[in-house]
Formats: structure tokens, sequence, C-alpha cells
């Protein structure tokens, strides 16, 4: 990580990671996460984990709260304290609905915040520059679109989007998955994301690791193992 | 914060966060009088203060399967538990096991 310029001017310097560094870091996490409160990794990576994981990580987690008062379609929200934990509330409409896969990318989109974000805040906080009014309308309020694929102009919303796919599609399981379907197919990386064989890919990837087909392909995409070229025939 | 500050809510979630135990593990354990689990957005309402159990069988359960003594929950709850109550108390038996409570609840904690 290094810091480098905020062109958005919330912080005078923000936090630059590489995408190698946020995959190893989210596999870590989760790995050791689970091994220690699941009995072991298994994917796909239960709801109950995620859920756990945020509690450990934050003051609060509400699973049913009211947003509607937060804004068009926000489906998440981590409230940054100064010198306290965060709270994260979902919108009761994700958890009550039976939305699993939305369920499952918001939670693991706020954990993004909690984990990567908090210090931010403490540091405000620290240098007194931040009372908790401030910080809370600061905190970041997540639409459903921008929850798996932000702009990275929005550098806050589009970490915590990669952080989101990093934890519940892990690099080495989802490179591993991704391998094996190559294999059999006589295929190599990366597959236009338009293709017929990217269509396969995508729900193997939607069935073993629990997520939506947008938030597998937005995956997919980021770690190019599919492409938005159009490559032709690819057969070996 | 100290235990003494919390509330019946933050009371059960905190205990159910020091179990290991998720929301939806908790509400699955929890009957009601039908028999059927309590849903986890009613867990929830509980533990962020927005709703209070509705029976003393309910405060019983979440006793038992959070490892609570059930008479901190009554407390919390701000109800006797049907245990305590005697229909044929005096009013001055009332008054006088009031007046303990209040005293042995204001003593110094240990």
């Amino acid at each position: 990580m290094k810091y480098v310029a905020d062109r958005t001017g919330r912080f005078p310097k923000r936090p630059h990671y590489e995408r190698a560094e946020l995959d190893q870091e989210c596999e870590r996490i989760i790995i050791e996460f689970m091994r220690q409160q699941c009995g072991g990794f298994s994917l796909p990576i239960p709801t109950d984990a995620l859920t756990k994981l945020i509690e450990k990580d934050a003051e609060d987690l509400d699973l049913f709260a009211d947003l509607t008062d937060e804004g068009h379609d926000v489906e998440g929200v981590t409230d940054f304290q100064p010198k306290r934990k965060p709270k994260v509330r979902i919108s009761q409409t994700l958890s009550s609905h039976s939305n699993e896969h939305r369920l499952r990318t918001t939670l693991a989109h706020e954990y993004g915040h909690v984990k990567f974000h908090d210090f931010l805040w403490q540091l405000e906080a620290a240098d007194q520059k931040l009372h908790p009014k401030l910080a809370r309308e600061t905190s970041p309020k997540c639409n459903r679109q921008r929850i798996l694929d932000a702009p990275y102009t929005d550098w806050m919303e589009w970490q915590a989007g990669y952080v989101c796919g990093a934890l519940l599609m892990p690099v080495t399981s989802i490179r591993n998955a991704t391998g094996r379907f190559l294999e059999a197919h006589k295929l190599f990386a990366p597959i236009a994301a338009t293709s017929q064989q990217a269509g396969l890919l995508i729900g193997i990837v939607h069935k073993d690791f629990g997520v939506s087909r947008d938030a597998a392909r937005v995956r997919l995409m980021k770690l190019n193992l599919l492409t938005a070229t159009d490559l032709g025939p690819q057969l070996l | 914060m100290s235990d003494d500050a919390l509330s019946f809510g933050r009371r059960i979630a905190k205990r159910r966060k020091e179990l290991g135990f998720s929301l939806k593990e908790v509400a699955d354990r929890i009957k009601k009088g039908d028999g059927k689990p309590i849903s986890p957005q009613y867990l929830n309402d509980i533990e962020h203060d927005r709703r209070q159990p509705d029976s003393e069988h309910l405060i019983e359960q979440l006793a038992i399967s959070l490892k609570i003594p059930l008479e901190v929950l009554y407390y919390e709850a701000g109800k006797l538990g049907d245990s305590i109550r005697n229909p044929k108390a005096s009013e001055d038996q009332i008054v006088n096991a009031y007046k303990a409570f209040r005293r042995t609840l204001r003593a110094p904690g240990k």
C-alpha cells in the first residue's frame, strides 16, 4: 500500500492498494477466519461467516436496518466513528426478501470499508479534525449500482467492491476453478466475455462460490480471466 | 462499557458474539409457543432495542441458549418472572421485597 493524493477531496491523502495486495490480504483474512471460527475453509463461504467476520471488526452489525433516508437504492452503510469501531447497517430489504446473493455481496463490500478504510477516520480523529457528526456524514453509503463495480475514480467504493469479490471468490480458489475449466475445454485465458465458454465459466463460479452471475463476471474480468476484447476462436 | 450499563438487547448481542454464534444460529434455537423458531429479524430487533421479547418463554430460552442467568434477563426486560410471583403475598410483603431488591442493587457491586 502507498499513499497518493485524494482527488475526491475527502482526505489529504488516500491509500492505494495494488490488486494483488487486496487479493492476498482478503484470501488470508477469510481463510484464517474460517479455520478459527467455522471449522475450516470451504466454498461457498457461508453467509453466517460473513456476518461473524463483520461483527469481529465492527462495533455493531444491523442486518435489518431501515435505510430509506440514506438515499436512492442504498443497501449498505458503514458508519465510521471517532475512536470507536465502525457500525454497519444493511438494508432490511436484502435480509428480508431472500436476496441472498445481493446480501452476500453487500456484506462483503461493507467489510471492505470496515477493514481497509476505518483507519482513515481514526487518523482524522487523532488530529482532532473529526467530530462524530462529520464522521457520520462522510461515511460511505453504498447503493446497489456501486456494490460490485464502482468507477475507479471513486476509489473508496472501487476498493470495497474489489474486496467484495476477493473475499467471496478468493484468488487461489477462483484461479484454480478457472484453470480446471480451461484445461477441460482446451482453452487459455483470457476468454472473450461474450463467448459461450465465458457463459459456462461464469455459471461454474456462480454456483461454486454462491455469487450472482454478474458478480462472477466482474471478478473474472478484474482478474483478466475474461476480457471484453473479442479474441476469436481459441482452441489449442 | 461495563456489563451494568448494557440494555437487554445489547447484553444479548454481546453474549451471542462472545459465544461465536451468528444471529441466525441463535434465532434458530429460540422456539415460540408453537414450536417454530423466531425469525432472525425479530432477534435483530431485540438486539437493537427496537422490540422486547413478548413472552417470558422467549426470555427463558434466550437465557438458556446464551448462558445468561435468567434473573439478569428478567431484570433487564423489566419483568418479574412467574416463579417469583406469590398470589397470596400481602401488600407489606411485596413492599418489603422491593425494598430488599433495591437495597441489594444499590449496594456496591462485587
